[in-house]
């Protein structure tokens, strides 16, 4: 807990305080819900609606402010209200709905409320997965607390890969694709090939970031006698967007189910109703990930393209397992189009480009990088995805170990300088 | 403690082969050189310069050998040249900071392995002609290029330098602002002059968008201006010309202006202009290539450089001129 805080605080130790509150909050909460059946539901609307303000005014006041603002704009009423300079505390939409889960579990009478208030804390803050995930379920993480796992050579094998493999993933792919993505998402585009080599590219980077910082999570985790859950499960194997959704971010995906879709309705009460539970659960997945409107519309985007399927599906649809992952990765990268626009003039000078599909040396040059990367992750995840053993090199022979594992870190140490950028999913 | 002596023993021998096998990953990429990484991706002028040096020690004969400031390798498109003289048209143009003397000393490497031209057209823009003292680092880059090559021929190299220039071939790191966007990555926009027979494109080119005529503000006249540290530049470069017997061979051309910024006073400055630099260079009038000293601003991606709709049309002049004044051979 302690070293988890220090992690923490290194950031900016003047919100060590919300995320202990925060945490103080919850644990009394629950344990509030297990003492007095009676007002149990008083107790969680008070956890819930608090974790939700601090959220909604760290992370949404400046962006519903300016939305009113324009909207009273556009209605002749003029601006009337002021913007804050708040800083987004790091994690918070992480922290927040792990201690959610908690909290709503208690409730339902699926776990017991933890007593040890320093386990409990150490679950909340504990670092390799604090910032940026995976949200853990206190069923699975907390009573690794309470259990000591000695490392064994299967575990520091495999650790080692995902923490190997991580950094090239963030940092070979993910950062080694930033400066064609910024070069292709500008206000001035002119060209559709950088549109579309850039939305690709983006795909591959957001992937690589997110995907490569949850292995090094969860290896480091496990260095220290602790298993974190999967969030990727190679998702660009997908074959539906369902089967998207079940591989990438899992934990989110699991929330959201379980916390949001389930208890509004889900698939229980018709086509309509289902359709319409698919595209709000989504449309608040795309809220959680930005406060700015393109990550509305793009989660907006994936519930109604879940919804199409889901519809598809009811109808008996038949197609090939290749046009099916085809039409699959059209949708989820079109939507990283709409999730990585940053403004409307981004967006209409972006879509008018693709209207010139002149090739430069540029485009070749991009293109390149695009391949290269795109065969090193495919060929490892295809043999992960056949295999279903996402440890593929953890357990293979000296020789080939120490040939694989030092091309990457050779590869990873070369590069490391070349371009440096902030994970992604920091920022949400 | 017992149990966190336990891990840690676990923890370095799984760790101890990938250690080794990186080891001697290093090691060897210390002990080979393969070549110079710049790692600045910033410095156009740099790439152009070191393309061009390296170019004119590998490039064969040819028929006609450019050589000038950055007028002429943005401005003309040598294979295209090449194509509609039939004949075999190479670049060895940098920069107007380059120079008369830096010229010479591109020209030497060239002519030096043996190789030869049955022309040498010297290509040159106004603005290299009020030359600076500090354009002479370019020179002297020139010159110590191999020195400084050889210098760094130690028994133990920087292996973060030759796996970046292996990974080159694949990394894209953006040129700056147009010329990311256009060229890629340094070696993208590399290959692309070394296809292109040392020529290039100005990506801040307007790329055919039509410019209405007399649309351009208007400007001063432009005016030729030959300063001495110019002229003392010239002689260098007629003395390679000499050495190598190509001072009856080699024709002078002036890149072309937009028509906007000329009047009168220009063309009386341009011809004062060439009048020195060719009585410096003794070069005839009959051999000095008399091409259009302006062109419609629709032509232009910046004041110096053409567009590429520009150089196809210049390139489509300069063709003609040598049909019509048979001076192929």
């Amino acid at each position: 807990m302690v070293s988890s805080y220090i992690f923490y605080g290194w950031w900016n130790w003047k919100f060590l305080g919300l995320i202990f509150l925060s945490s103080l909050l919850d644990y009394f909460s629950s344990l509030a819900i297990e003492k007095f059946p009676k007002y149990k539901k008083v107790y969680l609307i008070l956890s819930i609606t608090t974790n939700l303000s601090i959220l909604a005014f760290f992370k949404y006041y400046n962006f519903f402010v300016e939305s009113a603002n324009q909207f009273s704009e556009l209605l002749g009423l003029g601006n009337n209200l002021n913007t804050l300079s708040i800083i987004l505390p790091i994690g918070i939409s992480f922290y927040t709905f792990q201690s959610m889960s908690y909290t709503i579990d208690i409730y339902r009478g699926e776990a017991q409320a933890e007593r040890n208030i320093i386990i409990f804390l150490s679950y909340i803050s504990f670092f390799p997965q604090l910032i940026a995930g995976p949200i853990e379920r206190f069923s699975h993480l907390l009573p690794q607390f309470k259990t000591y796992q000695p490392l064994n050579k299967t575990r520091v094998q495999e650790s080692i890969w995902w923490i190997v493999w991580g950094y090239f993933l963030k940092i070979v792919v993910a950062d080694t694709l930033a400066p064609l993505v910024e070069l292709a998402y500008s206000e001035e585009q002119r060209f559709g090939w950088w549109v579309i080599l850039g939305t690709i590219a983006f795909g591959l980077q957001i992937y690589g970031d997110f995907a490569g910082y949850s292995l090094i999570a969860k290896g480091t985790a496990s260095l220290l006698g602790f298993d974190l859950m999967w969030n990727f499960q190679c998702p660009y194997w997908s074959t539906s967007i369902q089967d998207f959704w079940r591989r990438w971010h899992i934990s989110l995906s699991n929330w959201l189910r379980d916390y949001l879709y389930i208890p509004l309705g889900g698939n229980r009460f018709g086509n309509a109703r289902n359709f319409l539970n698919l595209i709000v659960t989504m449309l608040l997945a795309g809220l959680w990930h930005g406060a700015s409107w393109n990550f509305v519309i793009w989660g907006g985007f994936q519930g109604i393209c879940l919804a199409i399927h889901r519809f598809y599906q009811r109808c008996n649809g038949q197609m090939s397992k290749m046009g099916s992952w085809f039409l699959t990765m059209l949708a989820i990268f079109t939507g990283w189009f709409l999730f990585r626009i940053q403004s409307w003039k981004m967006f209409i000078s972006m879509v008018e480009s693709l209207q010139n599909f002149r090739w430069l040396p540029g485009h070749s040059a991009a293109l390149v990088e695009i391949f290269v990367l795109t065969i090193v992750v495919a060929s490892i995840e295809r043999q992960q995805y056949l295999t279903q053993d996402m440890s593929i090199f953890a357990h293979s022979s000296f020789l080939t170990k120490t040939v694989v594992y030092s091309i990457l870190l050779i590869i990873i140490f070369a590069v490391s300088h070349q371009t440096q950028t902030q994970f992604i999913y920091f920022q949400f | 403690m017992k149990n966190l002596l336990l891990n840690i023993s676990l923890l370095l021998r799984e760790t101890i082969s990938i250690s080794l096998g990186l080891l001697l990953l290093l090691l060897l990429f210390s002990l080979i050189r393969l070549g110079n990484y710049i790692g600045d991706h910033s410095n156009i002028s740099r790439l152009i310069v070191d393309e061009q040096i390296e170019r004119a020690k590998t490039i064969h004969n040819t028929d006609l050998l450019l050589i000038g400031d950055s007028s002429c390798l943005m401005g003309i498109d040598a294979p295209l040249l090449s194509h509609l003289l039939n004949k075999k048209v190479e670049s060895l143009c940098t920069l107007g900071f380059v120079g008369p003397e830096g010229y010479s000393e591109l020209l030497r490497k060239y002519f030096s392995r043996g190789m030869k031209s049955n022309r040498v057209i010297l290509v040159f823009h106004g603005i290299q002609m009020k030359r600076d003292s500090s354009w002479q680092q370019w020179v002297d880059y020139i010159k110590d290029y191999e020195f400084n090559q050889n210098s760094k021929s130690k028994l133990i190299h920087n292996p973060k330098n030759n796996i970046l220039l292996l990974l080159n071939k694949f990394l894209f790191i953006p040129l700056h602002n147009k010329w990311g966007e256009y060229y890629g990555s340094d070696y993208s926009f590399s290959s692309f002059i070394r296809r292109h027979h040392g020529t290039a494109v100005d990506p801040n080119s307007p790329l055919n968008t039509y410019i209405p005529v007399g649309s351009a503000p208007k400007s001063e006249a432009y005016r030729y201006e030959v300063n001495q540290q110019y002229e003392d530049s010239l002689e260098p470069l007629e003395q390679v010309l000499l050495e190598y017997n190509m001072h009856d061979k080699t024709m002078l051309m002036i890149s072309p202006i937009p028509s906007s910024l000329q009047r009168e006073q220009t063309m009386i400055t341009r011809k004062s202009a060439i009048e020195r630099i060719s009585k410096r260079l003794n070069i005839s009038d009959t051999e000095i290539i008399d091409l259009p000293s302006s062109l419609q601003a629709r032509y232009f991606a910046t004041n110096t450089h053409l567009a590429e709709n520009g150089r196809n049309y210049y390139t489509r002049l300069l063709a003609s001129y040598f049909h019509f004044h048979e001076v192929q051979n």
